[in-house]
């Protein structure tokens, strides 16, 4: 089979000449310095297949590299593959991988580069039932991979699809260093003691729960600048700010909206744009009989007033949002507008779906003659003081129209076993947040239901999953926009989330901290180049 | 200032449910204003115009005529932003096999690379599109934007010769490239296009009742033509002469309200009514009554910046057709240069025979580069918005001067009206677009769209580009 060679090999030579040998670089900035950064949160694993958030995947970007990366402008790059070419028919993919990427010196790892092996292992690791990962879905598109020779992978996909490159993207993990080469789970040892070949390797999780990554000196574009980058968990979202302000961090990855005006206002500061393709939601467990009515999560829907909401407690930082994408994103119908607030329509549909008797507590009756009732298990560390006013607020609304909320605040990672393994949980608050794909199907999918997948709302509906699978395989980019937006209008009509909100997301950076790019999703692509100046250290 | 002038200021195309002003009367209007929701401001005098005192009327006045010449710049702006847009997308679909068989592709690229000046392509573009299988009356817009496209090479007679129709599109691009408005006798046609281009008409020969009648009601937003031969893939095609025609309304507008005053006013109302007038008569291409306005308003000191923009305007007007002489030149520049506004019309009309007149093309260069730096105070939102927009025509770029145009954009009201100019989000969007930041783009266009009319083309357009050109794997991950 003839193999067309693309513009990647161009692209690939570029990069080796470019990039010079492991150790210094060469563009004249200085090496040295830390960088704090602070997150909401800590992450419950530190590996890139088991972790499923983001504060997961940004401390990934830190530690790993996959075949491919981005460019700041979203194109499609060389990393740990130098080079790669295309089948005509766009369903084989050869990569030659760069033979100089070493693994993070660590006992037991030794002096090894990263192999085709390494590769094959790392995307059978994936696709194996026994590992919980959220990428499972994005992988079922492999039929097969193997290894051609030492440096070589070949990667065939069932079909051809949009953007396979960059779905090919994922992380490469030293499946030898696993406890089961074969699959990883959640309690092998390298979930919290990673290896992996980027810019910056683990050095120590402190007993505050900081993630502390000193530079790697091995890596293959260059010692990163920074000696060392180290992640702060907050527990308290209003610490957050106070941290960057009083120097305790020099970075927030997600201000505060109500911070964001003094913020701006301190010389000290730089505001990036980030992670505008995010939303915040409640999602409705189908697996409740009453949710799983169409009705009452409409009539749930209508009874919340969103834009009071936004307003009280996020000064108005945001806007509505009528679907399962961003404003920002290209897959938004704009022609679907906002469920509006409408209290009586709420309990118009509520009577239709059946509920239409009150108790003498003032809530409707279910058939057993108990209170509607649900609870709403909202994710919070110690204190967040926001998203408790939305979940009150919340209550207060659904109470008007006859529903009982209950509250219940859980850990993060307690939430997320209740949500994403047990699916203990009547209806959740939280936020989803998305690359430029505009890929939704981990999150409708039927087949997305199990243990550490999207659909943890259970939701089924075979039209959708049948819209889901072409626009995922289709070629035709405009079908795609045509199949989403339809998409869009559908679930805005089904509401397996009320579908709540985008806000108004930056990210803070003291200015010593120099040559900063941002990747929109992953944020820390390029932090490989930043720097601080010598006086700054 | 007679009560029927206000009949004709009817805006009865915006989607926006008015936001309450803090304050009744002119007090309120103001306020309105200032934040930027002009249909608003001019709502609320029109409706309280009886309890408004006799002394406020001239200011309230001027108020209605400014916020129809603030809306003309926002929607010319986004005109251009559009345009460039527009023609992008097509090529992107162009460049799909998947849309090889789509007939409208290559028309609507001829209409795009007319609004970018690529007039040569667009003739040829066009030529190959009235004769391609298309429906009689988009062959006829084929034939009439090609004589447009002529006009603007130079083959006046060919263009004329072509545009002898009496169709409203015919008119409408005589008027284009005449400037004679002949709007036709008769009822008005049914379609949303011929009734947009008639009204645009009927506004330059003087017949603003019957323009307002015919933009009662019409939907800016929606396609021209809708492709869906497949069902499971719609593509929407808008035709950008529809901005072109509303921009003119809305300088029209401005022109109706600020006339009368600009006659027969005092005081400094007066003096800034006949700029504006001028300055809109300037736009619409009426360029004598237009000096008419901008002599009045250059003897009456309306305010430095003003003066400085009427005497650029005015010399425009005495240069057209031939190159300016630099004894004439170099004195106007070092008398207008300290000026903003005027430095920003220098820009706009640095174009053909004045660019290459040196040393000016040098000193107008760093004098714009440097324009808000200079400032010593902040300056407001609407000069910095076209600040950026020139920045942006001259290639500037765009990561550099998006972090410029940040630095005047309140981020923790990131998007919205109240704090941001809207000419300021005009630049913003379209310098991220630049800098293939079509997420935050699109989010600024998103929010603008809820009190602007008119913005769906350019949305659907920047969408199409961003799936065309996004390269991401499919991620999704969940943050408390």
């Amino acid at each position: 089979m003839k193999c067309a060679m693309v513009a990647g090999v161009v692209a690939g030579l570029l990069a080796l000449s470019a990039s010079g040998i492991a150790g210094g670089r060469d563009d004249g900035f200085p090496d040295g310095g830390k960088l704090v950064y602070g997150e909401y949160g800590r992450p419950a694993t530190l590996d890139p297949i088991t972790t499923n958030d983001m504060v997961g995947l940004r401390l990934t970007e830190l530690l790993f590299n996959g075949l491919v990366s981005f460019s700041p402008k979203n194109e499609v790059v060389p990393d740990l593959a130098e080079k790669w070419s295309v089948s005509p028919d766009n369903r084989v993919y050869t990569f030659t991988l760069r033979s100089d990427v070493k693994w993070h010196s660590k006992a037991g790892v030794g002096d090894r580069t990263v192999t085709a092996d390494d590769v094959v292992g790392s995307l059978e690791v994936i696709r194996q039932p026994k590992t919980l990962t959220p990428l499972k879905a994005a992988y079922e598109l492999v039929a097969e991979a193997r290894k051609l020779d030492a440096q070589t992978v070949e990667i065939t996909l069932k079909r051809p699809i949009v953007n396979a490159l960059g779905r090919l993207s994922f992380k490469v993990v030293p499946t030898f260093a696993l406890k089961n080469p074969d699959f990883l789970s959640r309690d092998d040892p390298f979930v919290q003691n990673p290896v992996g070949t980027g810019p910056f390797q683990l050095s120590q999780l402190t007993d505050e729960g900081d993630v502390v990554m000193e530079a790697n000196p091995s890596y293959y574009k260059g010692r990163p600048h920074l000696d060392r980058v180290i992640l702060k968990p907050f527990a308290d979202k209003n610490v957050l700010t106070q941290a960057l302000l009083f120097n305790s961090a020099d970075m927030v990855v997600e201000v505060n909206s109500r911070d964001i005006a003094q913020i701006q206002g301190d010389k000290r500061f730089n505001l990036y744009p980030y992670n505008a393709l995010s939303y915040a939601f409640f999602g409705h467990n189908y697996r409740n009989p009453h949710l799983a009515k169409k009705e009452v999560r409409q009539a749930i829907t209508f009874a919340t007033n969103r834009q009071e909401m936004l307003d009280s407690f996020y000064s108005g930082r945001g806007a509505l949002i009528s679907g399962p994408f961003a404003p920002g994103s290209w897959a938004y119908n704009l022609d679907v507008k906002p469920v509006p607030f409408n209290p009586a329509r709420a309990k118009e549909l509520l009577a239709q779906a059946g509920y239409s008797k009150t108790g003498s507590d003032g809530y409707l009756q279910t058939d057993e003659g108990k209170p509607l009732q649900f609870t709403l298990k909202i994710p919070i560390e110690k204190e967040n003081e926001t998203v408790k006013r939305v979940a009150l607020a919340f209550q207060n609304y659904l109470k008007q129209v006859g529903i009982k909320i209950n509250l219940e605040f859980r850990e993060w990672q307690a939430w997320k076993q209740d949500v994403f393994v047990d699916h203990d949980f009547d209806m959740v608050i939280a936020n989803w947040a998305f690359d430029d794909s505009a890929d939704i199907s981990t999150l409708f999918h039927s087949g997305e239901t199990g243990a550490w997948r999207n659909n943890f709302v259970g939701y089924s509906n075979p039209e959708i999953d049948a819209m889901i699978v072409e626009a995922k395989t289709t070629l035709d980019r405009e079908k795609q926009r045509t199949i989403n937006q339809r998409l869009h209008a559908l679930l805005s009509d089904e509401q397996p989330y009320t579908f709540l909100w985008t806000l108004t997301n930056y990210a803070a950076i003291h200015k010593k901290v120099r040559h900063v790019e941002l990747h929109p999703f992953k944020l820390f692509t390029f932090a490989d180049t930043w720097y601080i100046a010598k006086k700054e250290q | 200032m007679r009560k029927r002038h206000f009949g004709v200021l009817l805006l009865a195309v915006s989607p926006v449910v008015a936001e309450a002003a803090a304050k009744p009367g002119l007090e309120g209007a103001q306020e309105l204003f200032r934040q930027n929701h002009w249909e608003e401001a001019r709502g609320q005098l029109r409706s309280q115009w009886g309890v408004i005192p006799e002394k406020d009327r001239p200011a309230a006045t001027f108020l209605i005529g400014r916020s129809y010449v603030r809306e003309a710049e926002f929607y010319r702006g986004l005109r251009r932003f559009g345009s460039e847009v527009g023609l992008a997308y097509l090529e992107e679909l162009e460049a799909a096999k998947a849309n090889r068989s789509v007939v409208w592709i290559p028309l609507f690229k001829g209409l795009y690379q007319i609004e970018v000046e690529r007039n040569g392509e667009a003739e040829r573009q066009l030529l190959a599109a009235a004769q391609s299988p298309l429906p009689p009356e988009w062959k006829a817009t084929a034939r009439f934007r090609r004589a447009l496209a002529l006009h603007r090479l130079g083959r006046a007679p060919e263009a004329a010769a072509a545009l002898q129709d009496q169709a409203p599109e015919s008119r409408f691009c005589r008027l284009l490239s005449s400037g004679v408005a002949e709007p036709q006798s008769g009822p008005p046609r049914e379609g949303r296009k011929d009734k947009l281009l008639l009204a645009a008409v009927l506004y330059r020969a003087g017949r603003a009742t019957e323009a307002e009648a015919l933009l009662s009601g019409l939907i800016l937003d929606s396609p021209d033509v809708e492709e869906n031969a497949d069902p499971k893939k719609v593509l929407r095609f808008h035709d950008p002469l529809l901005a072109v025609a509303w921009e003119r309304v809305c300088w029209e507008r401005a022109v109706v309200a600020l006339k009368p005053l600009a006659v027969g006013g005092a005081g400094i109302e007066r003096g800034l009514a006949a700029y504006y007038a001028g300055l809109s008569l300037f736009h619409l291409g009426a360029l004598g009554e237009a000096a008419t306005f901008l002599k009045e308003a250059s003897g009456s000191s309306p305010s430095p910046d003003l003066e400085a923009a009427a005497h650029v305007l005015l010399a425009a007007l005495a240069w057209s057709g031939h190159p300016p002489p630099a004894t004439e030149l170099a004195p106007l520049w070092e008398n207008t240069r300290s000026e903003p506004e005027a430095v920003l019309l220098w820009a706009e009309l640095k174009r053909g025979d004045v660019s290459k007149v040196e040393p000016f093309a040098s000193k107008l260069e760093a004098r714009l580069r440097d324009l808000l730096a200079a400032s010593p105070e902040r300056p407001p939102g609407s000069l910095v918005g076209k600040w950026g927009l020139a920045r942006l025509r001259q290639g500037d770029d765009p990561a550099v001067l998006l972090a410029a145009l940040s630095e005047h954009r309140d981020k923790s009201n990131k998007n919205k009206l109240e704090w941001n100019d809207p000419l300021l989000l005009v630049a913003l969007a379209a310098t991220s677009y630049r800098d293939h930041e079509y997420p935050q783009s699109l989010e600024t266009l998103f929010e603008l769209s809820k009190t602007f009319p008119g913005l769906r083309p350019l949305q659907w357009n920047l969408q199409g580009i961003y799936a065309a050109r996004q390269r991401a794997g499919g991620e999704a991950r969940i943050s408390q």
